[in-house]
């Protein structure tokens, strides 16, 4: 057991810190939100990020990242959410980046993941499908055995930067218990985007598959291992959002704290009123159960799993904070704009993109009650025993 | 950051619990299930006193002084494994009264005293509450007046828990009464069986007895004053962090928590269907597990910070409220899991687990007031968690 960072993790989320603070302004995000439907990405930025190096926090040095692990990769999560930057690190580094890496081939990383770090291509996950919720299983999106390859057809939504992306990894059903990980590329024959408007704006789109011929070449992996692989992706992505989730949270909390001790109402600043104090302690203690939880999740994730038991171990650390991310999420969104009365919705005021960013994650990959139902069901079959 | 124990702690984590699955004895069990868990009828002196001659009593103390020099988070670990069995280990004595004994009283209480502690013979019982000092502790009255080679000390202290079994009051008295509040209280060892001392029961809710006492002209030695005079409350003080994390160890319900999912997974209901089978349990136990990781890292985190002299103030007052209330609402959870069941007590026929939770239930209601009250420990987080101005209570 042990709590505090490594230097080296230290300096990345010191360096991760200080680029998004400085550069990610009112000022830019305000300009941001003049956007067109689709288009709030800021790729000047994420091209700033990639020349630190940190699009590479976890490639492999052979591919031109810094060869950390994943644990090291959220750290650059929590800072893009305390400074809610308009970038897809979640999708592209901690999805997309991720799986290519445990699962690929020597030639598809070599295709892909040099240039995820440099900031040149772009890659994003598609897992949900319409209904789906934390159960990301395949069940619309259908692969047929074709010459050199397979047929996908079929639509998947909610994702993340699909219309910006030069890859997007595709999950689909080969048969009733198997899987497939495919990775598209947008100009391929049958393949089309319907945009989808987020709460926080953030591109997203469906991606609508008609009979879109897939070479091997392009097949991440299939069968048994396949599932393995989208377990992982969804793993690595839901412990994102809860990365993101704790910085955005105790940005938005701070940031009350801070209002409320200038804000004077009865003559008196308002947080001196105990009314005020406690709902913040409340959030102080929502943050951290958040933020303990999500770091064992990423760093269980770090490990290799050997055997079952280390699998359910890290499955269920996964889903427990991603039920804390959804629970903190909404109490912190609402505490924060309740403390600000009137200031707190107020666009000329930084803290709405903030409740928007946190209610987005709260309910992106599965609800705190569909992770409940989920838990719930793997207590009755072995129980999560407390050691 | 590693979330996993070292292969060391592990083997520490297998020895306490090998020690205490011996040491619980059914016969033990039943004993301490007629005492409403507080310990001090034959077989809990007979246990302690086998801790003590197997040296499990100070495990956190220096070697010299009979431990094993534990870490913070070894000994958070060892609280764990006692509090995961039932028994009624004495925490204050051992972790708070005895450390600031062994390191501030005068040569002969050390002699007199702190030998029983280690020993598991000596039992103290904390005079702190007033009628009219809680929460607000500084405020006690309390008189300790120095009268030649004695202290001549005049007052009143309630919730005086165990007093009934203890052979030492460590007493809290207003040394300096023109002082501020906080810099005229001296800390002091009485014998329970000095001339003026008394007590009368009072007994409370959840069935536990505990005291209130009543010192008139007690006369105890000048050196029964321990730590430097008007020094007290930095003295109180120094251990409380240590005894939050106590109060608030998960232990107190991870056994519990497994052993009802057993029951929910083996038990049927009138349809023929087990009790887990309801949608609503489950949701009941996800709750109630992911709630008890977040008390598991929250109290790790706290034993780590305080073997790397990293404490955080907010951090241990937020473990306090969030593991206390947690408490509460988790031995609602379970009531409703086991139904009508949970309020039949354990001398009643027909008993099953619930009988654990009635008296869990019924006996939890002192945690989220007692060791400091939470909406007091709720101010600490906004002030030193959060840099939020506190109101006028604490100026």
């Amino acid at each position: 057991m042990k709590f505090s960072l490594t230097e080296s993790q230290n300096e990345i989320r010191q360096l991760a810190n200080k680029i998004l603070q400085e550069q990610v302004t009112e000022e830019r995000l305000r300009s941001l939100d003049q956007c067109e439907n689709g288009e709030r990405f800021d790729r000047a930025l994420w091209q700033q990020l990639a020349s630190a190096g940190l699009l590479g926090i976890a490639i492999d040095e052979a591919h031109g990242g810094m060869g950390f692990d994943y644990f090291a990769l959220t750290l650059l999560l929590e800072e893009v959410g305390r400074s809610v930057a308009a970038v897809p690190a979640v999708t592209s580094l901690a999805g997309a980046a991720m799986v290519l890496t445990e699962y690929a081939s020597d030639t598809q990383q070599q295709q892909w993941l040099p240039a995820v770090a440099s900031g040149e291509s772009l890659l994003t996950v598609a897992f949900s499908e319409a209904m789906s919720s934390s159960d990301l299983t395949p069940h619309s999106m259908q692969a047929t055995p074709a010459e050199d390859g397979y047929t996908l057809t079929g639509t998947k939504h909610y994702i993340p930067y699909a219309q910006h992306a030069d890859g997007i990894i595709v999950s689909a059903k080969l048969n009733h218990n198997e899987n497939i990980l495919v990775i598209i590329e947008p100009g391929q024959a049958g393949v089309s985007f319907t945009t989808e408007n987020t709460t926080t704006a953030e591109p997203q789109s469906a991606l609508n598959l008609s009979a879109v011929t897939v070479p091997s070449s392009q097949v991440i992996t299939q069968g048994s291992v396949a599932n393995d692989a989208i377990q992982f992706g969804v793993n690595c992505l839901v412990t994102a959002y809860c990365a993101v989730q704790t910085g955005a949270s105790d940005a938005a909390l701070r940031m009350t704290a801070k209002y409320t001790s200038e804000r004077k109402q009865f003559n008196t600043v308002i947080a001196s009123f105990q009314a005020v104090a406690q709902r913040a302690a409340d959030g102080y203690i929502d943050v951290e159960c958040l933020r303990l939880c999500s770091q064992q999740a990423a760093c269980l994730l770090s490990d290799k799993p050997v055997g079952l038991d280390a699998q359910r171990a890290i499955n269920d650390a996964v889903t427990m904070a991603k039920i804390w991310a959804g629970d903190t999420g909404h109490r912190i969104s609402y505490t924060a704009q309740h403390l600000h009365g009137g200031t707190g919705v107020d666009r000329e005021y930084p803290l709405w993109r903030f409740c928007l960013l946190l209610r987005q994650m709260e309910f992106s990959m599965g609800s705190s009650q569909q992770h409940l139902t989920d838990l719930g069901d793997r207590i009755a079959d072995y129980s999560v025993a407390m050691s | 950051m590693d979330f996993h124990l070292t292969d060391k702690q592990c083997d520490l984590r297998n020895e306490f619990r090998a020690y205490f699955d011996k040491l619980m004895t059914p016969e033990l069990v039943a004993e301490l299930n007629q005492t409403t868990g507080e310990g001090g009828g034959p077989l809990y002196q007979a246990a302690m006193k086998k801790m003590g001659d197997d040296g499990y009593i100070a495990l956190s103390w220096p070697e010299q002084f009979g431990g094993r020099g534990l870490s913070a988070l070894e000994q958070y670990m060892f609280i764990e494994e006692v509090a995961r069995t039932g028994f009624p280990f004495p925490f204050l004595t051992t972790e708070s009264v005895g450390p600031m004994l062994r390191d501030h009283a005068s040569e002969r209480i050390k002699h007199e005293v702190v030998p029983g502690i280690v020993a598991g013979t000596c039992n103290i019982a904390i005079g702190y509450s007033e009628p009219d000092a809680g929460t607000d502790l500084a405020a006690l009255k309390t008189r300790a007046v120095r009268d030649g080679d004695e202290w001549v000390i005049n007052g009143q202290k309630m919730w005086t828990s165990l007093c009934h079994m203890a052979d030492y009051v460590w007493l809290a008295a207003r040394t300096d009464p023109d002082a501020p509040k906080h810099r005229g209280i001296s800390m002091f060892i009485l014998p329970t069986t000095a001339e003026g001392f008394s007590l009368s029961p009072v007994h409370t809710l959840g069935g536990v007895r505990t005291n209130a006492t009543y010192y008139e002209d007690v006369r105890v030695p000048a050196d029964a004053l321990v730590g430097e005079l008007n020094k007290g409350w930095k003295l109180i003080t120094s251990q409380l962090n240590r005894e939050r994390l106590a109060l608030v160890n998960v232990g107190f319900f991870s056994q519990k928590y497994n052993v009802l999912v057993d029951w929910a997974q083996t038990t049927s209901l009138l349809d023929g269907r087990k009790v887990i089978d309801q949608s609503w349990v489950r949701t009941h136990f996800a709750r109630i597990r992911t709630s008890l990781e977040a008390l598991r890292l929250i109290c790790y985190k706290l034993a780590w910070q305080m073997d790397s002299n990293e404490l955080n103030m907010a951090d241990a007052s937020a473990a306090k409220v969030y593991g206390t209330e947690l408490f509460v609402e988790i031995y609602r959870l379970a009531g409703e899991i086991i139904g009508q069941h949970s309020i039949l007590k354990r001398d009643s026929e027909n008993v099953n687990i619930g009988a654990t939770i009635e008296n869990l239930y019924r006996t939890a209601s002192i945690i989220t007031f007692g060791g400091g009250a939470n909406e007091v420990q709720r101010d600490i987080i906004a002030a030193a968690g959060l840099w939020m101005p506190i109101g006028s209570r604490m100026s």
